[in-house]
């Protein structure tokens, strides 16, 4: 019983000190980002990083989210031969929840575990105790402008990706379930709003937030050799995976 | 001038250094020798404030580093040229773009004049045409010379070098010490060199000082080494090494 309560009690310390430390960095990087000091050719190989390279995988995952989405609603569609609401349905779940989810889970493990390795890597090869010897703010070259590119590029890959979903279910809506690419397209511009895509969109800059400080803080935080990088990575991972869960329960109370 | 006094720092309850007192006038040249975790790298690490000592003061040119808030500590910092055990090149950078860092990010050089002085750089440590090379396709002597070539790059007034020479031939070893010399005359700065390397260090250092297991048993000459306890004249000399 002791040692169970002991397990629990530690449990809760380790959990203490991690949303400590996130608090504290969350503080610094605020702070950071009241006069950005941002170094202008990192900032751009983290858009390019962040941005270009992660379209493939975006564009890939939005088009087979939209394809299952149709594929989903059609068994009822054809049940009850509701062909007309196949657009809004795809387009409400798509746009609301299913594309800012799967974008942010697949940005978090590429992006965000991504971010995590590499300041990880330079905090264990001394490279950013050889930046702040050079009088530089870590939290200045190299977290703000990664922050900066997740918050941005996880906006703009929601708005692309939000193309690819839209091929995806018009393509397995016509091949499969036989809905007219008219029919799907006049559901979706009429029953779906502007404010459906913002309230996509708001989430998906808030997990790019999220994926973005949560990554730079357990880099920047790694101990312990390669073994702690591989276990900051670990962490990051689910940290994120969790908190982009817990940011969409609150975001989507607060918003509707 | 750096001056440390009293200065304790403990990891995780294990004393690393103990009661360290220093001295290094300003432009003098300080030989930091001992075992290895005697707490060498750590002092160096105090200096440039990246490490906070549990009690004592670390004064840098009349200033208490430890008590200094981040903004100033940052300045100090700009004015030391820091070399790493581990080299610590950004490996995302060219070397050029390495040695270009300092120059770019502390303001320290007109844009126009930078590729100059790092090509400047580049030649005085013997390395001219590697510029675009990436720090990955370096030999570790190669790496050590762009970590000294980007330490020192905007002339700093004090130098810390944490082991210059691990790993190195003699070749180069001498090589990179005649440097590190010729660099600290130029700019006549106060140095601290942490080496091994005994026989080449008595050239170019005015003085030694010894650490073991966290306590400083020897400041002086590598003349007064010799009248010294048997632990450093055995470091110094190797003499009743059987």
């Amino acid at each position: 019983m002791t040692r169970a309560l002991d397990l629990v009690g530690d449990w809760f310390l380790r959990l203490a000190l991690v949303v400590g430390e996130l608090s504290l960095f969350t503080g610094q990087v605020a702070r950071a980002a009241i006069r950005p000091r941002l170094d202008r050719f990192e900032t751009w190989r983290c858009l390019y990083r962040v941005g270009v390279r992660s379209l493939p995988i975006v564009a890939v995952t939005a088009f087979f989210a939209g394809a299952i989405t149709v594929l989903q609603v059609g068994t009822y569609v054809v049940k009850l031969r509701a062909y007309e609401v196949v657009g809004w349905g795809f387009g409400f779940s798509v746009f609301r929840e299913i594309g800012p989810l799967l974008i942010g889970l697949m940005f978090s493990g590429r992006v965000g575990a991504n971010a995590t390795a590499e300041l990880g890597t330079m905090v264990v090869t001394e490279q950013v105790d050889a930046l702040r010897a050079l009088a530089i703010d870590p939290v200045d070259y190299l977290v703000m402008p990664r922050i900066l590119a997740m918050v941005s590029m996880m906006a703009l890959l929601f708005g692309i990706g939000s193309l690819f979903a839209l091929l995806g279910g018009v393509a397995t809506g016509w091949g499969l379930i036989e809905v007219d690419p008219f029919v799907f397209w006049n559901s979706f511009v009429e029953y779906v709003k502007v404010d459906d895509f913002l309230n996509g969109l708001t989430k998906a800059t808030a997990f790019g937030l999220l994926i973005g400080v949560v990554s730079c803080a357990f880099g920047l935080g790694v101990r312990g050799g390669a073994p702690g990088v591989g276990r900051a990575v670990n962490a990051c991972v689910v940290a994120s995976a969790v908190g982009i869960f817990v940011f969409d329960y609150f975001l989507t109370t607060l918003l509707g | 001038m750096i001056r440390l006094e009293g200065v304790h720092k403990s990891f995780g309850g294990v004393p690393v250094l103990t009661d360290v007192s220093l001295h290094v006038p300003a432009g003098g040249t300080l030989a930091l020798i001992g075992e290895g975790g005697a707490g060498k790298s750590l002092i160096l690490k105090l200096i440039c404030g990246l490490i906070e000592p549990d009690a004592g003061r670390v004064i840098v040119d009349g200033v208490e580093v430890n008590r200094l808030a981040e903004p100033a500590r940052m300045a100090l910092r700009g004015r030391i040229g820091m070399i790493f055990q581990n080299y610590a090149l950004f490996d995302y950078l060219s070397v050029a773009e390495n040695i270009a860092f300092p120059l770019r990010r502390l303001g320290a050089a007109a844009p126009r004049d930078i590729d100059a002085r790092v090509a400047r750089r580049l030649a005085q440590v013997h390395l001219p045409d590697i510029g675009p090379k990436l720090p990955g396709e370096l030999s570790g002597g190669m790496k050590k010379r762009v970590c000294l070539a980007r330490a020192t790059v905007h002339d700093p007034p004090i130098m810390l070098c944490d082991d210059p020479t691990a790993g190195l031939d003699p070749v180069t070893t001498n090589r990179i010490f005649a440097l590190l010399k010729q660099l600290q005359a130029e700019n006549r700065a106060t140095a601290i060199i942490v080496s091994h390397e005994v026989d080449a260090l008595r050239p170019i250092c005015d003085r030694f000082a010894m650490l073991e297991r966290g306590h400083l048993i020897f400041e002086g000459t590598p003349d007064e080494a010799r009248h010294a306890a048997p632990a450093v004249r055995r470091f110094m000399t190797g003499e009743g090494i059987e």
